[in-house]
C-alpha cells in the first residue's frame, strides 16, 4: 500500500469535532465526514466484536461496509457448523471417576489427566479466538461463559465443562429464555450450583438464588425495588429440584440430565412472585423423568413464570449486561439508559431472541459513536489473542498451552472465573500486579526476547516450553505492510501506533517510540537494510505496546 | 457528575495532528492529575499501627467454626454436618468457653488464645441481612447503614482522611496493599482505588515510562487517564519496593504451605521492611459450602480444610511478627459476608445455605483476648431460620478505627455512617443486645511517633488503658501551646474539665484520677487551638 493511501485510512481521526454526548440512536450507522469508515472505526468493530483486526482485515474492511462485516460475523451457519471437536485424548478423560464431593479429589495419574484435559480445552479455545470469521462467536461465548458462570475446579469432569462451552457456543445469539431453561438442567450447572444435591427434604437454595440474582433479573430492578423475596428463592429452588445427570454416558457429547421424581415435592403448592398457588416445576421434567409418577401434578413451568412475572426486569438486566460488555462499562448515564431501554424493548418484542438485539446494537450509530473508541479495557485474552492477530502470528494448539499460564498470571483462566458472578472486568483487569505481567512477561518475551535460543521453563509447573515464534523474517514481513517501512521513521512509528492503538497516541508518545529504536540519525532509516531494521522495529513495537493506549480497546 | 460531564466542561486544548486534546484544568485534575514524586509525603496524622484484613470469601459457617456444642438444638439442627456424637464433642479440645469448642482444625490458635492474643467477637451481623453474597459483601465493605447503597468502601474513606488529595498527593508508601487477585470494594475511594495490588513484593515491577499528556475529551480519554494514573503510581511504588528489596523475604518462622499463609508471609515481609502502609488485605475463597462441607475432615477439600488454612496461617503470621518484633503494631482481623443457615441441608447435601451472623476473630499482641458476646441463640431464629445478630458489624470497625487506628469518635461516626443524616457517635449504633464496653486492645493508640506532635495534629496516648483509679495522658509538643483536656462519657456528656493551661515544648504527661467517676467508657478531648483530638479509655 502506498503511503498516501495509508494516510487516507487514518486521515480523519476521532475527536475532530467539539465534544458532544453520545448519540442515543440505534439506527444503522453510516459513515459521515466527521465519523468516517476509517482505521479507527474498523479497529473499534474488531476490538469489540472480535479479538483485534489484522492489517489485512483492515484493508479488506475498507472495501466493504460495517453492516456487511457484522452480518457475516453473525451468519447462522457459524453456530451450526464448524463446532470444535472435543480435544485430543477425550476418551481418556472418562477414566476420571465421579467423586461424591464438591471437589475433584483425584490421584496423581488422574490428576494429570484432568489437568491436561483442562489445558486442552483452554488452548483449543485460545486458538479459536485468533481465527477469522468466528471471532464474534467466540467473543460471545466468552460473554456467556461470564454470565452463566461455572468454575471447572468444582466440576470433576472436564468433558462436562466442554459440554457447557459447546452449548454456549451453539446458542450465542439464540433465545435467552430457552438458554435459561437449558442451563437450569445442564450437568455443569447442576453440579456447580448444587442442583444434584437438592431434594424436597433438603432443599438447596444455591441455584434458585443465583438464577434470579445473577442469570436473569438481578436482586433489584432499575428503580431499586427488590425483584424477589427469600420466599421466592425457596419456591424457585423447590421447583427446580430433583434433577440429576448420568455419569456413565457412552458419548462425551451426550450427558443427559434426568428428572428423579422421588426427589421432587409433588404435594406442596407455592405462589412465587404472588402467582396463583400451584405445583411449579419444569416442563422438561416430562421429557427427562425417570418414571411417569406424579408428573401430571406439575401444573406450570417455573422459568415461564419468571419470564412472565419479571419480563421487564429481565430484559433490562440482560441488556444492561450486554451494553456494559460491548459498549461501555458505565451504563448509568442517561444516554446509556435510553439505549438499554430500547434494547430491552427489542428483546421483549422478539420473544427473547437475542440476535435482533445484538445485530441492532452492533450496527448502530450509538455503537460507532466516537466517544466510545478505546473506552474498554482489554481482558487478558483480548490482549494475548489480539496481539497474535495484530502481529500476524499463527497461534498453534501447542503454543496456546502457555496462554493458560499467562492468563493465570493476569487473572483470567478460561473455565475458572473467580466466583459465580464472573470476572469483574473493566478496571479490575489492570493493576500494579497484572500490567507488568502483560507487558514484561508476555509482550517482551514475544517481541524482544525472541533472540534468546533454547527452551524456556514455565515457573508454574516446571515444564519446558518453546516460545511463540516471532522470527526476524516475520518481523520484517509484518513491518513491510506499513508504507514508511522504507520511508520516514517518525511516520513509520505513527503508522504502527495508529494500527495498534484504539486511541491514537499523542506526538510525545510517537517521539518516545522513535527514540526507543536506538537510531540516532533518523534520516538513515530509509537506507537501512532489513537485517539492520529488525532490532529497531522490535524495540519500537515493544514501546508502542507498552503505551497505556494499547491496553484500551 | 459523570466523568464525561467533567470533561465536557473543559475547553478543547491545542490540536495535535488535527486532533483536539484536553489538557487538565482544575476540575479535571480532581480526577485525572497524576501523582508526581515530589508530591509524595510521609504518612501523617496517625499512629503507626497496622491493620491486616483477612476476607473469608463465600460466607464462613460460624456455627462449625466456634461450635456451641453443649446446645442440644445444635445437635438436632445439624445431625450430619455438626459435632454431635460424644466422640466428636470430645474432639473439641480448644474451648474458649466451657460451652464453646473451636473446630479442631483451628487448634493451632490455642497457644495464642492462652497468651490472650485472640479475641472472638460473637454473632457479628447487621440489622438488614441479605442472603446475596454480593449484596452482603457490599454491606461489609461499604460499612454504611445496611439499608443504604454506598459506593465507597470504609477502608478507603478512612485512608482518604489521611490523604485527602490522594492520588495526586500520595504517601511515599502505598496507603493499602492487597495481595492476590481479589479487589475488595473496601478500597473503592471517592476518586478510584486507594490500594495497590502486588503478587510478590520481591518481584514488583515498574511499567514503561510514559508521558502524562492530554487525553481526548471522550469516554475513551477518561480510560486513558485511568491507565496513566495507574502506571504513574505503580512506577513510583515499584521504585520504592526495589529499594526495599534486600529487606524482603526475611521471616522468623516457616510458613505452612497453604495459600493464605503464603500471602500473609508476604505481608510480614512488607511490614518488616518498614513500609508505612496502614492496611493490608488478603483473601481465601471457598467458604460457600452448599454441599461437600466436610466440617471435620481436613484431608478433603471442604470447610475443615479451609479452617485449618486460616488457623495455621494466622498462627504462623503472628509468631513471625513476634520474631520480627513488629507484633505490637499489627492487628489481624477476619471477616466474611455472612455465616450460614443454622439447619444443615441433610445427608445428601452435607452443606449449608446462606445465613447471617457469625463470629469474627481479632488477633494481635495488643488484642485483649476474650470471647465477646453471647453463645449463639439457636432458639430464637429469624423467619428464614438464621441467627439474629448481636454485634452490628460496624461496632467491630468502630473499635478498630478508634482504639487501634486512633481515629476520633466523631470522625469514626462519620466514616461508618456515610450518606446518613445522623452522624453523632452516641446515636450511631442501635445496639441489638450487647455493646462492646471493654477496649479490645491493651495499647490502643500505639506509640506516638517522635516527629508527630499535637500542634501538628497527631494523636495522644492514654495509658494504662483500661485503667483502675488513675491513668496518664501523654503527648509531645514541639512548641509551647495552650492545652485543654476535658473528659466526656459515652453519651457525649461533659464529665469533668481536667486542665486548661499553657504547656512547654517537649513530652508532657497529665495524670488523671478517675476513681471518683463510675466505671465505664470515657473520652478524653484534647484541644490545642482549633485542633481537637479525642481518645477513648475504659475505667475499671
Amino acid at each position: 500500500m502506498k503511503r498516501r493511501e495509508f494516510l487516507q485510512k487514518i486521515l480523519s481521526l476521532p475527536y475532530n469535532e467539539a465534544l458532544t454526548s453520545p448519540t442515543v440512536s440505534l439506527d444503522s450507522w453510516y459513515p459521515t465526514n466527521n465519523n468516517p469508515w476509517d482505521v479507527s472505526a474498523i479497529n473499534h468493530l474488531y476490538h469489540r466484536l472480535g479479538f483485534s483486526a489484522t492489517n489485512g482485515e483492515i484493508d479488506d474492511a475498507l472495501q466493504t461496509s460495517p453492516q456487511t462485516i457484522i452480518e457475516a460475523m453473525m451468519d447462522d451457519h457459524l453456530v451450526t457448523d464448524g463446532m470444535p471437536e472435543p480435544p485430543f485424548g477425550w476418551q481418556e478423560w472418562l477414566i476420571v471417576p465421579p467423586y461424591l464431593g464438591t471437589d475433584y479429589h483425584i490421584l496423581d495419574h488422574e490428576g494429570d489427566l484432568y489437568h491436561n484435559a483442562k489445558i486442552d480445552t483452554c488452548r483449543q479455545w485460545a486458538v479459536m479466538m485468533t481465527q477469522p470469521q468466528i471471532q464474534l462467536r467466540e467473543k460471545l461465548t466468552l460473554f456467556w461463559h461470564n454470565h452463566f458462570v461455572v468454575e471447572d475446579g468444582k466440576i470433576w469432569y472436564t468433558q462436562i465443562v466442554f459440554h457447557h462451552f459447546d452449548y454456549l457456543r451453539k446458542n450465542v445469539w439464540g433465545n435467552f429464555k430457552q438458554m435459561v431453561k437449558d442451563i437450569t438442567i445442564s450437568p455443569a450447572m447442576l453440579i456447580y450450583l448444587s442442583g444434584i444435591w437438592s431434594e424436597k427434604d433438603a432443599l438447596n437454595e444455591n441455584y434458585g438464588r443465583e438464577l434470579m440474582e445473577l442469570f436473569t433479573m438481578g436482586r433489584i430492578d432499575r428503580y431499586g425495588n427488590e425483584n424477589y423475596t427469600q420466599d421466592d428463592v425457596r419456591h424457585v429452588a423447590s421447583a427446580v429440584t430433583g434433577w440429576r445427570f448420568k455419569f456413565d454416558a457412552p458419548s462425551p457429547n451426550v450427558l443427559p440430565p434426568y428428572f428423579a421424581n422421588y426427589y421432587f415435592d409433588f404435594d406442596t403448592k407455592t405462589n412465587p412472585f404472588g402467582a396463583p398457588e400451584k405445583i411449579y416445576g419444569l416442563d422438561t421434567a416430562r421429557i427427562y423423568a425417570l418414571t411417569s409418577d406424579s408428573l401430571e401434578k406439575i401444573e406450570a413451568d417455573i422459568i415461564e413464570l419468571i419470564f412472565e412475572k419479571r419480563s421487564e426486569q429481565i430484559a433490562w438486566f440482560i441488556c444492561k449486561k450486554i451494553y456494559r460488555a460491548f459498549v461501555y462499562d458505565d451504563a448509568t448515564t442517561p444516554e446509556a439508559e435510553q439505549v438499554i431501554e430500547q434494547l430491552a424493548q427489542i428483546l421483549l418484542d422478539h420473544g427473547w431472541e437475542l440476535k435482533p438485539v445484538f445485530l441492532t446494537l452492533f450496527q448502530s450509530q450509538h455503537f460507532f459513536d466516537l466517544n466510545f473508541r478505546g473506552s474498554a479495557i482489554k481482558s487478558p485474552y483480548e490482549y494475548m489473542c489480539g496481539l497474535m492477530r495484530r502481529l500476524d502470528i499463527d497461534l498453534t494448539d501447542y503454543q496456546a498451552g502457555d496462554f493458560m499460564w499467562y492468563g493465570f498470571d493476569t487473572d483470567q483462566v478460561l473455565g475458572s472465573p473467580p466466583n459465580v458472578k464472573g470476572w469483574q472486568g473493566y478496571h479490575s483487569w489492570l493493576n500494579s500486579a497484572t500490567l507488568p505481567k502483560r507487558n514484561i512477561d508476555f509482550a517482551r518475551e514475544l517481541i524482544i526476547n525472541k533472540a534468546i535460543p533454547g527452551r524456556l521453563i514455565n515457573p508454574h509447573n516446571g515444564f519446558t516450553y518453546d516460545p511463540i515464534p516471532f522470527t526476524d523474517d516475520a518481523v520484517i514481513q509484518w513491518a513491510k505492510q506499513f508504507p514508511d517501512y522504507n520511508g520516514e521513521l517518525n511516520l513509520f512509528a505513527t503508522q504502527i501506533a495508529t494500527f495498534l492503538c484504539a486511541i491514537i497516541p499523542d506526538d510525545a508518545s510517537i517521539l518516545h517510540i522513535v527514540s526507543s529504536s536506538g537510531i540516532l540519525h533518523t534520516y538513515e532509516w530509509a537506507s537501512l537494510s532489513d537485517s539492520l531494521k529488525v532490532q529497531p522495529i522490535r524495540q519500537m513495537l515493544f514501546t508502542a505496546i507498552q503505551l497505556p493506549h494499547f491496553q484500551l480497546c | 457528575m459523570k466523568r464525561r460531564d467533567f470533561l465536557k466542561t473543559i475547553p478543547l486544548g491545542a490540536a495535535v495532528a488535527g486532533i483536539p486534546f484536553v489538557f487538565g484544568n482544575s476540575r479535571a485534575s480532581a480526577l485525572f492529575d497524576f501523582p508526581m514524586q515530589k508530591m509524595l509525603q510521609p504518612l501523617q496524622n496517625t499512629n503507626d499501627n497496622i491493620l491486616v484484613m483477612i476476607y473469608l470469601e463465600g460466607g464462613n459457617d460460624g456455627l462449625n467454626t466456634v461450635v456451641p456444642f453443649e446446645d442440644s438444638l445444635y445437635d438436632s439442627y445439624r445431625p450430619t454436618i455438626g459435632f454431635t456424637t460424644p466422640d466428636e464433642k470430645k474432639s473439641l479440645i480448644f474451648r474458649p468457653r466451657p460451652e464453646l469448642g473451636m473446630n479442631p482444625q483451628m487448634n493451632a490458635l490455642q497457644p495464642l488464645w492462652q497468651e490472650n492474643k485472640l479475641a472472638i467477637l460473637q454473632n457479628v451481623g447487621n440489622s438488614n441481612p441479605d442472603l446475596s453474597h454480593f449484596r452482603s459483601s457490599d454491606i461489609w465493605n461499604s460499612a454504611s447503614d445496611p439499608k443504604l447503597n454506598v459506593p465507597t468502601g470504609w477502608a478507603a474513606r478512612y485512608l482518604e482522611t489521611l490523604y485527602p488529595n490522594y492520588p495526586q498527593i500520595a504517601p511515599e508508601d502505598p496507603l493499602a496493599i492487597s495481595i492476590g487477585y481479589y479487589q475488595s470494594a473496601a478500597f473503592f475511594g471517592s476518586r478510584g482505588l486507594v490500594n495497590i495490588r502486588i503478587d510478590d513484593p520481591r518481584t514488583y515491577l515498574a511499567n514503561a515510562t510514559q508521558h502524562n499528556n492530554a487525553v481526548p475529551a471522550t469516554e475513551g480519554g477518561a480510560e486513558l487517564a485511568f491507565m496513566r494514573n495507574l502506571i504513574s503510581l505503580s512506577n513510583i511504588y515499584a521504585a520504592r519496593f526495589n529499594n526495599l528489596f534486600p529487606k524482603f523475604a526475611v521471616n522468623t518462622v516457616t510458613y505452612p504451605d497453604n495459600p493464605l499463609a503464603q500471602d500473609l508471609q508476604k505481608v510480614a515481609w512488607c511490614i518488616a521492611a518498614g513500609l508505612k502502609t496502614k492496611v493490608y488485605y488478603v483473601h481465601l475463597k471457598g467458604f460457600d459450602t452448599h454441599n461437600g462441607q466436610f466440617s471435620k475432615d481436613a484431608t478433603v477439600n471442604g470447610h475443615a480444610k479451609l479452617l485449618k488454612y486460616v488457623a495455621d496461617a494466622m498462627y504462623a503470621f503472628q509468631r513471625d511478627l513476634e520474631g520480627l518484633k513488629v507484633d505490637d503494631r499489627v492487628l489481624t482481623m477476619t471477616y466474611s459476608e455472612f455465616g450460614r443457615r443454622v439447619s444443615g441441608l441433610g445427608d445428601r447435601s452435607s452443606g449449608t445455605d446462606h445465613g447471617t451472623a457469625a463470629p469474627q476473630f481479632l488477633l494481635g499482641s495488643n488484642v485483649a483476648g476474650n470471647v465477646y458476646g453471647k453463645t449463639p441463640d439457636l432458639q430464637h431464629l429469624d423467619a428464614n431460620g438464621n441467627l439474629i445478630y448481636e454485634f452490628e458489624f460496624r461496632q467491630m470497625y468502630s473499635a478498630i478505627l478508634q482504639d487501634w487506628l486512633g481515629v476520633d469518635a466523631d470522625t469514626t461516626a462519620a466514616l461508618l455512617n456515610p450518606d446518613s443524616t445522623s452522624k453523632k457517635f452516641e446515636s450511631l449504633f442501635p445496639v441489638n443486645g450487647t455493646s462492646i464496653t471493654q477496649s479490645l486492645f491493651h495499647a490502643p493508640l500505639g506509640a506516638v511517633p517522635e516527629t508527630n506532635s499535637i500542634a501538628n495534629g497527631s494523636s495522644f496516648v492514654i495509658s494504662p488503658n483500661p485503667c483502675k483509679d488513675e491513668t496518664t495522658v501523654r503527648f509531645i509538643l514541639h512548641e509551647s501551646a495552650n492545652i485543654s483536656l476535658t473528659l466526656y462519657d459515652v453519651q457525649g456528656r461533659l464529665v469533668s474539665e481536667i486542665i486548661n493551661t499553657n504547656f512547654e515544648a517537649g513530652e508532657q504527661k497529665i495524670k488523671v484520677i478517675v476513681s471518683k467517676f463510675p466505671a465505664g467508657s470515657y473520652y478524653f478531648k484534647l484541644q490545642t487551638g482549633n485542633d481537637v483530638k479525642t481518645g477513648k479509655f475504659i475505667s475499671l
